[in-house]
C-alpha cells in the first residue's frame, strides 16, 4: 500500500519533531508577549492645550479705518499718545461685531516696555468676567521713534 | 532520485518551525519592543505645532508689511523724493538702496524668526512698492519646517 515506507515514517518523525517544536515556540512566545503586554495600557489620556488667537489679532491690526489707516496705524498714533478714544471707538467697533451679544465687551491692549507690561487703551469692565480672547505680537514702529518695534498684547475680558 | 526529494521534505517542516520560532519571533519582538518606546508625543501635539508654526510666519509677514510701509516713507522723507520722482531711474536707484537699508535694520529687529536680509528685488509701480523676495523665511516648530517667500506689497500715498 505504501511505497518508500522507510522514507515515509523518517519523514513522519522528522515532521512530528517540526511540530512539537513549532509548537512549544509558539507556546514559549505567547507566555512573553502576555507578560511584556501587562504594563502596556492603551488609554488615552485627557490632555488640555490652547491655540493662542495671534492670527485673528493680526486679521484685527490689519483691518482699514480709512483709505490711509488701519488699526495697527491707530495703535502707533495712540503708542505716541495721541488719540486715543479713535482707537478705542474703532476696537470696540471691530471687537463688538464679532464678540458682543446681547452686552458689548470689555478689553484691554497693553504694550510691552523692556519686560513690563503697559497698559494702552481699555474698555473697562463690569462684573461678568470670562476670557473671551487673549493675543499678541510684535509689531514695528515708525523709523523717527526711538524703539524700531513693539510688542502687543489685546485681551478680551468678558461683557460689560 | 525519489528518496532524495522525500529527504527534501523531510526537513522543510523542522527547519521553517526552528526558522519561525528562533528568527522570525524574536525580530517580531525587537520591532514590538522598539516601537512601544517611540510614542512620546500626545494626540494633537504635531497638529497644535503647525498651527502654531503658521501663526508665527504669519506674524512674520504682518511685520514684514509694516516695515516695509515705514522704510519706504523714511527713506522718501530722508530723500525729500515723492512718489513721482521715482519714475526716473536714477531717482529710483537712490531709494531702492537707502529703502533696502532702512528695512534691513527693521527685519534684523525682528526676535521670533530670522527673516533674511538683502533679499528683496523691487519693483514701483504706480503708488505701490512691490518687493519680490528670493529666498525663504523659514519657521521651524518641534519637528516642522515651514518656508514662505516674505514678498511683501505696499501702498504709499
Amino acid at each position: 500500500m505504501i511505497k518508500n515506507k522507510k522514507g515515509f515514517f523518517m519523514s513522519l518523525v522528522i515532521d512530528m519533531w517540526g511540530w512539537f517544536i513549532f509548537f512549544l515556540g509558539i507556546l514559549f512566545w505567547l507566555f512573553i508577549f502576555m507578560a511584556l503586554s501587562k504594563g502596556i495600557t492603551y488609554e488615552i489620556q485627557e490632555k488640555t492645550a490652547y491655540l493662542s488667537d495671534d492670527s485673528i489679532l493680526l486679521a484685527y491690526l490689519r483691518t482699514p479705518v480709512t483709505e490711509k489707516e488701519n488699526i495697527a496705524d491707530l495703535i502707533v498714533t495712540a503708542y505716541r499718545g495721541a488719540n486715543k478714544e479713535k482707537l478705542k471707538e474703532e476696537l470696540n467697533k471691530i471687537l463688538n461685531q464679532v464678540y458682543g451679544r446681547a452686552k458689548p465687551v470689555c478689553w484691554k491692549l497693553w504694550y510691552y516696555e523692556k519686560d513690563s507690561k503697559k497698559l494702552l487703551v481699555e474698555e473697562e469692565c463690569g462684573s461678568e468676567k470670562n476670557e473671551l480672547f487673549n493675543a499678541e505680537t510684535i509689531m514695528p514702529l515708525p523709523y523717527n521713534m526711538e524703539d524700531k518695534a513693539i510688542k502687543i498684547k489685546l485681551v478680551i475680558l468678558g461683557y460689560k | 532520485m525519489k528518496l532524495k526529494k522525500q529527504k527534501k521534505g523531510m526537513v522543510l517542516i523542522l527547519s521553517l518551525a526552528v526558522l519561525f520560532v528562533f528568527v522570525v519571533m524574536p525580530m517580531l519582538f525587537v520591532r514590538i519592543e522598539s516601537k512601544k518606546s517611540q510614542f512620546p508625543k500626545t494626540i494633537g501635539q504635531t497638529q497644535l505645532a503647525l498651527l502654531e508654526t503658521y501663526q508665527k510666519s504669519e506674524k512674520a509677514l504682518f511685520y514684514i508689511d509694516h516695515a516695509a510701509k515705514y522704510s519706504a516713507r523714511q527713506a522718501l522723507s530722508d530723500l525729500d523724493f515723492t512718489i513721482e520722482d521715482l519714475k526716473d531711474s536714477d531717482s529710483k536707484k537712490v531709494f531702492e538702496f537707502t529703502f533696502k537699508q532702512y528695512l534691513d535694520e527693521y527685519l534684523k529687529a525682528y526676535p521670533e524668526v530670522g527673516i533674511p536680509l538683502g533679499n528683496y528685488d523691487i519693483l514701483i509701480q504706480d503708488d505701490k512698492i512691490i518687493g519680490i523676495a528670493n529666498r525663504h523665511m523659514i519657521t521651524k516648530e518641534e519637528a516642522i519646517t515651514y518656508s514662505i517667500k516674505p514678498s511683501f506689497t505696499v501702498s504709499i500715498k
